[in-house]
């Protein structure tokens, strides 16, 4: 019998090994958990250091369905980071809420396993089981503080909704494999659009966009984001925020400029319309939040409205860089958000109690603890885009794409609905720092530990790509000059 | 010369760190790390100095390029070529200097570590606008400085004068950085490229209309103006005076306030190819000369006499950059910046003496209390007065002699005027000071005391530098060592305007004695006023020419014009506007919006029911919604 040849997964083999090793370790642990956490940061590491170094020339695995190419490898890296991020700063959150346990790493492992595959999948089947053990981990890490009401209530909706969306995929690739006979990408992309039934490819792709456009949380697909974010542990909505997005994403820029390449007319004008209404509803919903767990659940779907927009340029046919863009701004997104997240998160270790998210509870934070409040406000401006941060490339880049592809209109609309985001991003800066507190917060304790490396991590990241994106840039040239490899 | 970056790259170490660490960890040693930096920036502008000596071509470091896309492009490049190099060896010598000067100056400040680190912020900002290489970055110093101005003009922010001061300065600053980064939006929309190379050499093979370079010159010199406080953007500089002394010398006398004077003179190929907009130049520098001197005149606080001066003696800059004599400019420009940077420290070290005592009527015979003091005042007061031969007479001589010899009589005659002013206001503040009559508060009198070591050395040093200075880098004059060195830079602009060389001849002689005939009676009229009949001939001249008098006392009310003519239309108009327009409109408008804004969020809110069943039934018709419209 023949092996196999299993290079091409071996970050994945590597984050699955780490993963089996933290549960068996677990049981013998007591109360320090430090063992499970290095093994997963280690394995994290190990998983995209290996990437890196396989990612050089491209390879294809298990007859063509799992590939391992610079696009792939850009992706990889990029869930890797967001997932150690996330885990540096979830020990002494978990520790405050009591509910450390090991598991909790294992399944953020399990879950960039399965975002990894949707990034390298070149077939439906692949791309189906990565989805679902991403999807899987999500359900059980929303519901990780299961003492909670509020936790359950989000694991619960998250999965029902979340399993409603994965009929609407799966329909949309049995069309698909009803006209061509087939599930792999490139074989489908030659004959898609010879099938000579327009129609039902169109219906094929608006199954496909609601499916994925319910994981990266596109109106009207959107509607589990705010309740599972505020209910879910404040550490595991951080990577939610982030990861499965950019894994969704990642999905949807392969699937839709390869398999529905013939339809591109149709989807272009289709994400024009839910971009808007995407960008329209995050900022609506936004500006009355008063709960910031919320808000950034809204101000998260905002910006999946620019990057739809980034899509319908994508799909125009023309030299946009689209593509391009969508992937940078993902990086960038990716850094910004984890930092808001982690600040919240710091806030939240600090007052188990006191702390409950909502607006009135910054005031003064800008005395009681300089360093979070400055850091939050470097992670705020960069999600309004504000220049010399990574917002402000990730920004420049997709519209000036949305512009490339004759669509300065809908580059308008996402420019001022950033500068509506200016406002409910800057309301809680004039909180930190200009209004009084209500009731005076005794805790001065700085940022220590692990959560202060996940801050200064994203912190950096968020000045890197700000002050030096033609690093990035140029690696999004190269991720996706090759998407088959 | 891949070190250049490091010039400005020095003082902002020293700013991250002292911001960063002064309050709990450096306190009170807060000073090292700044002049330690500076010392280094100074010995790099040196050595870069030596080496840029006759390169035909500026020298670029493309340091990087903060992102692309199409044509646009923001590349942070800093460009070395002997301008830029005077510039940084002016700003970074002076700089030490005032750094050292200020370790004794601010002892015991509660600030001390802030007003080190915004020096150094300064220090920083100012060599990226003279080394930056295109005039986005240019921009960005320019800003910058701006910005370390107005915190450092209200460093004693808890003065309401101070924090006063230091919004005018900036709202004036505002108007005109406006004109300024119009300009350069001008620039780059007409020539596709903001690098100075790249703009240099489209002017000059014609590829921009004359009227558009007219148009671009006039909105960089607004810049100019209101930067380097040219009549009637002035209004902020005396008011500047707020800040510590040591600030009102390097950023409100020797550096930043030459900006403009550097940003023309770096676009001379600009200016040089739009005539009219350098005649306006002209005009505007020799009014300011004049207009400043006159109310420096009846100014009875010592900084603020120094600061009408600087004033006009920008103003000098500018008439000599109006007839394309940027070399003169320029060497105006280093030799103000030794002898102006002197007088401030000089009188910050009397206002040292005096417990904090600014008015000269309540000083006199302070020249045997504080004798290392008076001294080298003296030396700036003659440099300043153009006393031949010190550092001044010979830069003010050349730009008046230019202005001769290129046929400008009446801007020559109004220049002497002004000169024959400077002395007299230039020596009525010393011999107030200094000379007559004891007039000083018994209380401080008893604390008179010279000023520490810091203080005193950096004084000698400017004092030999304004002694000598001019006879070094400007003999003989329109030939000298800056001259030569020089060349390379303005040739272009040169061969545009087609400037004459004149040699030194016999006129210049003739020249020169007038010019320092009138320097000399204009001290003799102030030994007249002030010492020998102090008593009765100020009163009377003041009675004789009345008008005169009131007008230059009252600064030609050019405040007062201002709140007429502009602020008070600004607020009652903006107080009618806010009434009727911003209430009812505006007010009306957003509140409309936010109405609405809050209608779709109640309208989207019973969606977000919070029931998992509605939200997978408008799932599914949302996913109905798209299908039907694809079928139908």
């Amino acid at each position: 019998m023949e092996w196999p040849d299993i290079t091409s997964i071996l970050p994945e083999v590597i984050l699955a090994v780490a993963a089996l090793l933290v549960l068996l370790v677990e049981p013998f642990l007591k109360k320090d958990k430090t063992a499970v956490i290095a093994l997963a940061l280690i394995g994290l590491l190990a998983s995209a250091v290996v990437a890196v170094a396989l990612g050089g020339n491209s390879r294809a695995a298990f007859s063509g369905t799992i590939v391992l190419n610079s696009y792939a490898l850009f992706f990889k890296v990029l869930f890797a980071l967001a997932a150690f991020i996330s885990i540096l700063m979830s020990p002494r959150y978990l520790e405050a809420s009591k509910r450390h346990l090991g598991e909790y790493y294992a399944l953020i492992l399990l879950a960039v396993i399965g975002m990894d595959v949707m990034a390298a999948a070149r077939d439906f089947i692949a791309f189906y089981v990565g989805l679902e053990l991403m999807a899987m981990c999500s359900y059980i890490l929303a519901g990780f503080f299961r003492y909670r009401i509020r936790s359950n209530e989000a694991a619960l909706k998250y999965f029902v909704t979340g399993v409603f969306a994965s009929a609407f995929t799966l329909f949309g690739i049995s069309l698909v494999f009803g006209f061509t006979g087939t599930t792999n990408y490139e074989i489908i992309s030659s004959n898609l659009g010879s099938t000579g039934n327009a129609t039902g490819v169109a219906f094929a792709t608006a199954l496909v966009v609601a499916g994925l456009g319910f994981k990266v949380s596109m109106a009207p697909f959107h509607m589990w984001t705010p309740d599972v974010y505020q209910g879910a542990p404040t550490t595991v909505a951080a990577f939610f925020s982030v990861g499965p997005k950019a894994a969704g994403f990642s999905a949807i820029l392969i699937i839709f400029t390869t398999v529905f390449e013939s339809s591109s007319e149709f989807w272009s004008v289709l994400f024009m319309v839910l971009s808007v209404l995407t960008m329209f509803v995050g900022s609506v919903m936004a500006i009355v939040q008063s709960n910031m767990k919320r808000m950034l659940a809204y101000s998260s779907i905002t910006h999946v409205g620019y990057l739809l927009a980034g899509l319908a340029a994508l799909g125009r046919g023309l030299d946009t860089k689209a593509g391009e863009s969508i992937i940078l701004y993902l990086a960038a997104y990716t850094v910004m958000n984890l930092g808001a997240f982690g600040i919240l998160t710091y806030l939240k270790t600090q007052q188990p109690e006191g702390f409950d998210y909502s607006l009135k509870s910054f005031a003064g934070l800008g005395r009681r603890s300089p360093w979070a409040a400055i850091l939050l406000t470097l992670f705020l401006f960069s999600l309004t885009g504000i220049p010399g941060t990574a917002g402000f490339i990730g920004k420049f880049y997709l519209f000036t794409s949305v512009v490339r592809g004759d669509l300065v209109w809908l580059a308008v609309l996402g420019v001022l609905f950033s500068a509506i985001s200016a406002y409910y991003y800057l309301r809680l800066m004039i909180y930190m720092f200009f209004r009084e507190p209500e009731t005076e917060l005794t805790v001065k304790e700085p940022i220590e530990g692990t959560l202060a490396a996940a801050v200064a991590l994203s912190a950096a990241g968020v000045l890197f790509l700000g002050l030096f994106p033609q690093w990035i840039w140029d690696h999004a040239l190269k991720a996706f000059s090759n998407l088959f490899g | 010369m891949g070190y250049i970056w490091l010039i400005p790259a020095l003082p902002l170490a020293a700013f991250l760190i002292t911001i960063l660490f002064g309050k709990w960890f450096i306190k009170d040693s807060a000073h090292w790390l700044p002049i330690l930096a500076m010392a280094g920036a100074f010995g790099l502008s040196v050595a870069a100095l030596i080496q840029s000596w006759g390169a035909e071509e500026p020298y670029v470091l493309n340091l990087w390029q903060w992102f692309t896309s199409g044509d646009f492009q923001i590349p942070l490049a800093l460009q070395l070529d002997q301008l830029s190099a005077v510039m940084c060896t002016t700003v970074t010598g002076v700089g030490l200097l005032i750094f050292i000067y200020s370790k004794g100056y601010m002892h015991g400040d509660p600030g001390y570590y802030r007003f080190f680190a915004y020096m150094s912020l300064f220090a920083f900002s100012m060599l990226m606008l003279v080394l930056a290489e295109n005039y986005l970055l240019l921009y960005f110093g320019w800003e910058a400085v701006g910005l370390c101005s107005y915190y450092l003009i209200g460093f004693y922010y808890h003065k309401p004068s101070a924090a006063a001061a230091g919004k005018k300065a900036f709202l004036t600053n505002r108007v005109g950085d406006f004109g300024f980064g119009l300009g350069v939006m001008l620039i780059w929309t007409l020539v596709g490229t903001l690098s100075y190379s790249g703009v240099f050499d489209a002017v000059g093979a014609g590829e921009v209309s004359d009227s558009a370079l007219v148009a671009i010159a006039l909105l960089l010199f607004v810049g100019a103006m209101g930067k380097s406080a040219q009549f009637p953007l002035h209004v902020w500089l005396p008011d500047a005076m707020e800040g510590p002394t040591p600030v009102s010398a390097l950023i409100h006398a020797a550096t930043m306030v030459t900006a403009g004077v550097y940003m023309v003179a770096r676009s001379s190929v600009i200016f040089a190819s739009a005539r009219p907009a350098l005649i306006v130049v002209g005009i505007i520098g020799t009014f300011t000369a004049i207009y400043a001197a006159s109310i420096g005149i009846a100014q009875n606080d010592i900084k603020r006499v120094l600061a009408y001066s600087t004033v006009s003696q920008l103003g000098y800059m500018f008439m000599a950059l109006g007839v394309g004599a940027w070399v003169a400019a320029v060497f105006h420009l280093v030799t103000h910046a030794f002898f102006k940077a002197l007088l401030f420290l000089g009188s910050g070290s009397v206002i040292h003496a005096m417990s904090g005592e600014q008015d000269m009527r309540r000083m006199g015979a302070l020249r045997g209390k504080i004798k290392t003091t008076y001294w080298t005042f003296l030396m700036g007061a003659l440099a300043l007065s153009g006393i031949f031969p010190f550092a001044g007479f010979w830069s003010k001589d050349e730009i008046l002699g230019m202005q001769f010899k290129g046929g400008g009589y009446i801007i020559w005659i109004v220049g002497l005027i002004a000169a024959f002013i400077t002395a007299f206001y230039t020596f009525r503040a010393v011999f107030m000071t200094f000379w007559g009559n004891d007039r000083t508060d018994p209380e401080v009198g008893k604390h008179i005391h010279e000023s520490p070591k810091s203080m005193i050395i950096p004084l000698g040093i400017l004092a030999v530098l304004s002694v000598i200075a001019g006879l070094v880098i400007g003999l003989p004059p329109e030939g000298g060592l800056l001259h030569r060195f020089l060349e390379p830079v303005f040739q272009h602009a040169n061969e545009i305007l087609g400037v004459e060389h004149h040699g030194f001849g016999a006129l210049d002689v003739v020249l020169m004695i007038v010019s320092v005939l009138v320097a000399l009676s204009g001290i003799a009229l102030a030994y007249l006023f002030y010492i020998r009949r102090p008593d009765e001939l100020p009163q009377k001249a003041g009675k004789k020419a009345g008008w005169l008098y009131k007008g230059i006392a009252n600064k030609w009310y050019m405040d007062e014009i201002y709140n007429v003519a502009i602020i008070t239309p600004l607020v009652e108009g903006s107080r009618v506007i806010y009434k009727w327009f911003d209430v009812a409109v505006i007010d009306g408008l957003v509140n409309l919006a936010g109405r609405i804004w809050g209608g779709f969020g109640k309208m989207a809110r019973p969606f977000q029911t919070g029931r998992v069943e509605n939200y997978a039934l408008i799932m599914f018709l949302a996913v109905v919604v798209i299908v039907a419209v694809v079928v139908l």
